[in-house]
């Protein structure tokens, strides 16, 4: 179909067409990119991207940016969690300071001062969110040399930032009095002025002064100052840390990443009471430009020390965790370190490496000062979508070791196959998840493959996973084959029906090693409560030929037993202890004290305990306590190996420690003793407010009293 | 005013019964037109009245088409599919496609 139209028509239909590409388009571009942005889609950025693009005006350069940069969040790390909203990355932080610095070389009209303004202000915002000084020094003095009023004040405000947190506090307050005596209303400045309190120990006016910034309209409050929005929640945090600020000691440290200074990185602090929160409240101190950092003074008490950081910055860094994960804060100062390393290179398997044989080799480059490495694959709950929860295990080499001292070593691929996975119940029926069932390994499916560098106190140095990395550069394997029938039917939990085919197999084939260890395991763990067959379990378990397998799934098995179970089947439970003492794993070691607990043999279950290796439990000097070894309970507190607990603090040591001075009653001992049966034997734990009261009630001993007190909030009781 | 006009419509009568008998033959006409010379402006008016035929769908289709090019950003059915899961604290980031270089 033709239409005839005049010369005309079509000359003014093109004119309008050229009036909706020049203006109406990129308006349009805008307005769907501030639709997709209040519905937090993903593609917001790319029309944000085409309406800079577009326009090329300093405005439409800002939106863009600060659609990439919307949120300067801080990755909180504790010794006990670390954690954050997924924020900003690397890439998009790149972005959008190079369209910001193609801002900063337009020549502004009066329109576009505003922008151009808020285009240098973020620039800086972003440089101390990355950490980086030398960026921030750069543009100051691009700020000092232009001829723009505003932007000659926000270069000063910065400047004054940089004094404060150098701790050059004279200075600040000159630069700040100035712009005061100017007229300058910025809210930075109030924001210094609490800064500059706050770090000289005036806590009364640094609230005071953060109250103040609270009474800013909220667009005001909610705008990002100094890379970081957590200056409202300073108020709050302030309001509520009288027991935790005081004139008692310091915290004094230095961040460094491969021995390099790292600049503004937040100090936060919480009691050490097990858990970690995220938000960046908790706020003691920030690193200046060589990475070093002062707190505030602090109470006496036992704390957990956090860092937080913007997320872009630990891609492909690892957090080093080679000192113990509380701090002790005394009169004077503590010193306490953090380091982040670079990832350790695994040359061998590459990302994506097809297991062709039966035989893995993991190379890696050497750690310097590394007493050993462990190999750990990564195992998801659902191993084909990559997703439920996961599990890290040390794997045995050919030679049957976990730790090694060299750069490689080698694995037997067929027997991690059918080796347990990790161990899930889901739901009020407690059903199994399916890691539990199947192998470590399942064919078709792709396992990232990690490499520890530890120190000889087991301190962690490094790692092949970073805190933030993409998944195709993580070294991984995919095995060969496909999933089998039992396999694909496990993975779907429809355990009744794997039951079956696999009992199918059997009466072909009673040889076959993936029935075997399934249904052992299935009958051992019990597909879903009450579903347990110990008997079948331990009669297939018998047919294993290959011996670590055989105690593998044994030891999966023993592990979930209760003591009831254990008790009602000793005989094969002490075959099974037997034969797992060749084992190198801690889990085999932790059956016999599962063992001599339901057996209520309290000092054969303590010499169990004292057989772990990598870690040293509390119920070990729980044991010691009951059996008034109280040197030993301490030294084993002071132990590298010791969980990170408040229970190290002087609080608890101070009490035990003073129990040898002065032995407690032989009847406080009895009531003690029976608290310390109850605690570790499992169950006790849903009584727990019963036994607190209980015990407490008939002790005399203030000492006794003070260690079940911290063991009340060290297990967080009162919740 | 009265004379003007009375002069005016003699001249027209003259003027028309003079050429009363006048006849002109095509071929005059057409070397009339010919060689006279249209305006400018008279010019502009033919071009800007002539009519031109257009194929209705393909003229829809490319303004359409030229609307989605200027409006669509470049991969934007391009599925950016980002997930991230965490191991151990750390955050692996799962991505459909590699735009992003390595670091």
């Amino acid at each position: 179909m033709k239409i005839r139209v005049k010369v005309k028509t079509i000359l003014l239909g093109m004119l309008i067409i050229g009036i909706l590409y020049f203006w109406g388009i990129p308006q349009a571009t805008l307005g769907i990119a501030n639709y997709l942005y209040t519905r937090n889609n993903d593609k917001a950025q790319l029309y944000y991207e085409k309406y800079a693009n577009t326009r090329k005006s300093v405005s439409s350069r800002l939106i863009f940016a600060e659609s990439l940069v919307n949120y300067y969040s801080r990755f909180v790390i504790y010794s006990q969690g670390w954690g954050g909203r997924n924020g900003v990355s690397q890439e998009e932080m790149e972005k959008a300071e190079e369209v910001l610095h193609l801002n900063l070389r337009e020549n502004p009209s009066k329109s576009e001062l505003k922008d151009y303004i808020s285009s240098y202000r973020m620039l800086m915002d972003m440089a101390i969110a990355e950490g980086s000084p030398d960026k921030l020094k750069e543009l100051i003095g691009w700020g000092e040399k232009s001829n723009i009023t505003e932007i000659k004040e926000i270069s000063s405000i910065y400047t004054a930032f940089l004094h404060t947190i150098n701790r050059d506090f004279s200075k600040a307050e000159i630069i700040i009095e100035d712009l005061e005596r100017a007229g300058s209303n910025d809210p930075r400045l109030q924001i210094m002025r609490g800064e500059l309190a706050l770090f000289q120990g005036n806590i009364e006016e640094a609230t005071r002064l953060y109250d103040e910034f609270s009474k800013r309209n909220w667009k005001e409050q909610e705008d990002t100052y100094f890379g970081s929005r957590s200056y409202l929640d300073r108020k709050f945090w302030l309001e509520q840390a009288n027991e935790h600020i005081g004139e008692d000691g310091f915290i004094e440290g230095r961040i460094l990443f491969e021995g390099k200074p790292m600049a503004f990185v937040e100090i936060y602090l919480q009691y050490a009471d097990g858990g970690f929160r995220v938000g960046g409240d908790g706020y003691i101190a920030i690193t200046d430009e060589n990475g070093h950092f002062k707190s505030i003074g602090l109470k006496k008490g036992l704390y957990d020390i956090g860092v937080g950081t913007m997320e872009s910055i630990l891609v492909d860094k690892v957090f080093s965790r080679t000192e113990p994960g509380y701090v002790e804060v005394g009169e004077g100062i503590t010193t306490v370190d953090f380091k982040f390393r670079n990832t350790i290179k695994v040359l061998s398997p590459q990302p994506g490496t097809y297991l062709d044989s039966d035989e893995l080799i993991v190379q890696w480059e050497e750690v310097p000062g590394a007493a050993y490495y462990t190999v750990e694959p990564v195992v998801f709950t659902d191993p084909i979508n990559k997703s439920g929860g996961y599990f890290r295990r040390a794997i045995e080499s050919v030679e049957g070791e976990i730790r090694f001292t060299s750069d490689s070593a080698r694995f037997k691929v067929s027997e991690l196959l059918y080796a347990s996975g990790g161990l899930t119940r889901e739901g009020n029926d407690w059903i199994l998840g399916p890691g539990a069932v199947l192998g470590m390994f399942l064919p078709g499916v792709e396992y990232p493959i990690t490499v520890n560098a530890y120190t000889k106190d087991n301190g962690l140095i490094t790692s092949s996973l970073p805190m933030r990395t993409y998944y195709d550069s993580l070294p991984s394997v995919i095995m060969p084959g496909e999933l089998s029938e039992g396999q694909r039917l496990v993975t779907g939990m429809d355990y009744p029906e794997a039951i079956q085919h696999y009992e199918d197999i059997l009466i072909e084939d009673p040889e076959d090693v993936e029935a075997i260890t399934s249904l052992a395991k299935l009958y051992g763990l019990g597909w879903k409560r009450g579903e347990k067959n110990l008997d079948r379990a331990f009669d297939l378990s018998d047919s294993i030929m290959e011996s670590d397998l055989r105690s593998d799934i044994l030891n999966t098995i023993l592990q979930e037993m209760t003591s009831e179970e254990i008790i009602q089947n000793e005989k094969i439970v002490l075959e099974v202890i037997e034969s797992l003492d060749n084992l190198k794993n801690d889990d085999s070691k932790y059956i016999e004290f599962k063992f001599h607990r339901a057996k209520k043999d309290w000092k054969a279950a303590r010499a169990a305990l004292e057989k772990l290796e990598s870690y040293v439990p509390d119920t070990l000097v729980f044991l010691d306590l009951y059996f008034e070894d109280y040197d030993k309970a301490i030294e084993r507190l002071k132990d590298k190996r010791f969980y990170p607990s408040r229970l190290q603090g002087s609080i608890f040591t101070d009490a035990v420690a003073a129990l040898k001075e002065n032995p407690p009653s032989s009847s406080d001992l009895s009531v003690f003793r029976e608290f310390v049966e109850r605690l570790i034997d499992e169950g006790s734990y849903e009584n727990r407010g019963v036994l607190y009261t209980s015990t407490t009630g008939r002790l005399r001993d203030k000492n006794l009293k003070t260690i079940i007190d911290e063991i009340y909030n060290q297990r967080h009781w009162n919740q | 005013m009265n004379k003007v006009d009375k002069l005016g419509q003699e001249i027209k009568n003259i003027f028309e019964e003079d050429s009363e008998g006048i006849a002109l033959s095509n071929e005059t006409i057409n070397n009339i037109i010919k060689n006279s010379k249209p305006s400018r402006m008279v010019k502009f008016r033919e071009l800007m009245n002539k009519e031109i035929e257009i194929p209705l769908a393909p003229a829809i289709a490319g303004l359409a088409a030229l609307l989605v090019i200027s409006i669509l950003p470049k991969g934007v059915f391009k599925d950016h599919n980002i997930q991230v899961i965490d191991i151990g604290g750390s955050q692996i980031i799962i991505r459909d496609d590699r735009e992003v270089a390595d670091k």
